[in-house]
């Protein structure tokens, strides 16, 4: 550590109780002023919202504190050390909590002057985390009341998601896991998605503004049909950015439904909440939007066959219809036939009652006079005229001997 | 029924809403046959025209920057 320590305490007390006219040099001023520092304010607690972060590779973490009061912006420069950072982390984690800009802390620790860059510094020691998950939850609280008071809370999950969406906006950090995660399911599922990505900072200084900066410029591109906002997972504190109030904001404000897929198992975002579709993770989102994709595709398919059924049936109904006919025909046919073979037997039969032939096979006979003409009368005959009986199979010829008027007017004359 | 679109134009709501007016003529014993056939010929034709936009295109990237002043 290249830090001021206790251990110059024995000379600062002398420098600063002796009595010298002499200047002192900027050592002796410094070491002096630290003396103070240490005696007046060792391991004081301190609250603010941490600022930018830098996490050199050395392991130390620096980071501004800030108390911004309408614009009155006030900053301690603090320095992590990494031991400390070591120690204090099993506590942060158990937390879920990290030092990430845009959070508010109350952390434990003693001022002092770095004497090679004159800087005036704050060395941490410790950190409350209750105090910023306590925060963090107030907050979200009030963000929520806010959303809620001007209509944006339900916002976005009213408008209306395409049957069909197949031109996606991206808001995530290129080449994360959790991009390549949620472009994975997107080719798995070979449905042809038009990806229009717009690479931001997910966590950090600035995250916010550059999430919210994306989600309304993919709202911006007329093809975009839905919006996704991806992250992977992180503790409650690197997904600050997905409780802040802008991103909330913008995902209320943006006419096509936003599906989040920012990765954590315990709680949901804000931006979880106002946005249309929420999902655990980057892949839970991707597996969301082919779901949709697919069901229409299942409706089409099950349109067709559907289709495919009524047609079978159609046909085989018609083919039914179509032996009915043939079956009926038949029938009608054998049927007018009879009868109409049975008309003409009885004409026939009818016809037959008038031959005069079938008449004499009965025993009916004509009687010719010797002129030929038909005997129709007793009256026609005198004794001694000759007749002629024509009866089925000939001729009888006679002479009358006599003849007897009937009493009744019968027309026929009988001989044997 | 909608008259017929440039199928490529068509949207997906209406193929959907026009395949289900299909399905209901179709459900209708009195058809003929020659309307069936036209009318197969066409929900076919729709069925084609959604299934190959979704599936024909690969997978298809484009980028997009944020404005300087929001990075």
């Amino acid at each position: 550590m290249t830090d001021f320590d206790d251990t110059i305490d024995d000379t600062a007390d002398h420098t600063v109780d002796g009595i010298t006219d002499a200047a002192k040099s900027v050592s002796e001023l410094i070491n002096a002023i630290n003396v103070v520092l240490h005696r007046e304010f060792r391991d004081v607690w301190v609250y603010g919202e941490v600022g930018k972060v830098s996490q050199p590779s050395s392991g130390h973490v620096y980071f501004d504190l800030v108390e911004d009061n309408d614009g009155d912006r006030q900053v301690l420069s603090v320095k992590l050390w990494r031991g400390v950072r070591q120690r204090l982390t099993p506590k942060m984690q158990q937390h879920d909590m990290n030092i990430v800009s845009g959070i508010k802390v109350r952390i434990r620790g003693t001022p002092d002057v770095y004497g090679a860059t004159g800087q005036f510094g704050f060395k941490m020691s410790d950190i409350d985390p209750r105090f910023t998950l306590g925060d963090l939850a107030a907050q979200r609280d009030e963000i929520v009341a806010r959303l809620k008071k001007d209509g944006l809370y339900e916002r976005n999950r009213r408008t209306a998601l395409p049957l069909v969406p197949l031109s996606i906006g991206v808001v995530t950090s290129k080449g994360s896991a959790a991009h390549a995660d949620f472009m994975k399911t997107l080719e798995e599922s070979e449905i042809g998605f038009t990806v229009t990505l717009c690479d931001v900072r997910v966590q950090g200084e600035g995250a916010a503004e550059q999430v919210a900066a994306a989600i309304a410029l993919l709202d911006a591109q007329p093809h975009v049909e839905l919006v996704a906002v991806i992250r992977g997972g992180g503790s409650r504190t690197d997904l600050a950015t997905f409780d802040n109030e802008m991103v909330a904001r913008a995902i209320a404000a943006c006419a096509k439904p936003v599906f989040t897929g920012i990765g954590h198992d315990v709680d949901t975002s804000i931006a979880d909440e106002v946005a249309f579709s929420w999902n655990k993770t980057p892949t839970a989102c991707a597996v969301a939007i082919v779901e949709r994709v697919s069901e229409f595709v299942r409706q089409v398919d099950g349109a067709a066959q559907r289709i495919a059924t009524v047609v079978l049936a159609a046909l085989a109904n018609s083919e039914r219809r179509i032996a009915n006919a043939v079956g009926r025909l038949r029938t009608l046919r054998t049927t007018a036939l009879e009868a109409a073979k049975s008309r003409i037997d009885l004409m026939a039969s009818e016809i037959s009652g008038f031959d005069p032939v079938v008449l004499m096979r009965r025993g009916w006979s004509i009687t010719y006079n010797a002129e030929g003409k038909v005997v129709k009368s007793v009256r026609q005959a005198t004794q001694g005229d000759d007749l002629t009986v024509r009866v089925a199979d000939g001729s009888i010829r006679g002479t009358v001997v006599g003849t007897t008027r009937s009493p009744s007017n019968e027309q026929k004359t009988k001989e044997k | 029924m909608p008259r017929k679109k440039d199928d490529n134009n068509i949207g997906y709501e209406d193929a959907v809403t026009e395949l289900e007016e299909i399905l209901d003529a179709l459900s209708d014993d009195d058809i003929n046959v020659d309307e069936l056939a036209e009318r197969v010929k066409r929900a076919t034709e729709l069925v084609k025209v959604c299934r190959d936009r979704i599936a024909a295109a690969r997978l298809e990237v484009k980028e997009i920057q944020l404005p300087e002043e929001s990075r």
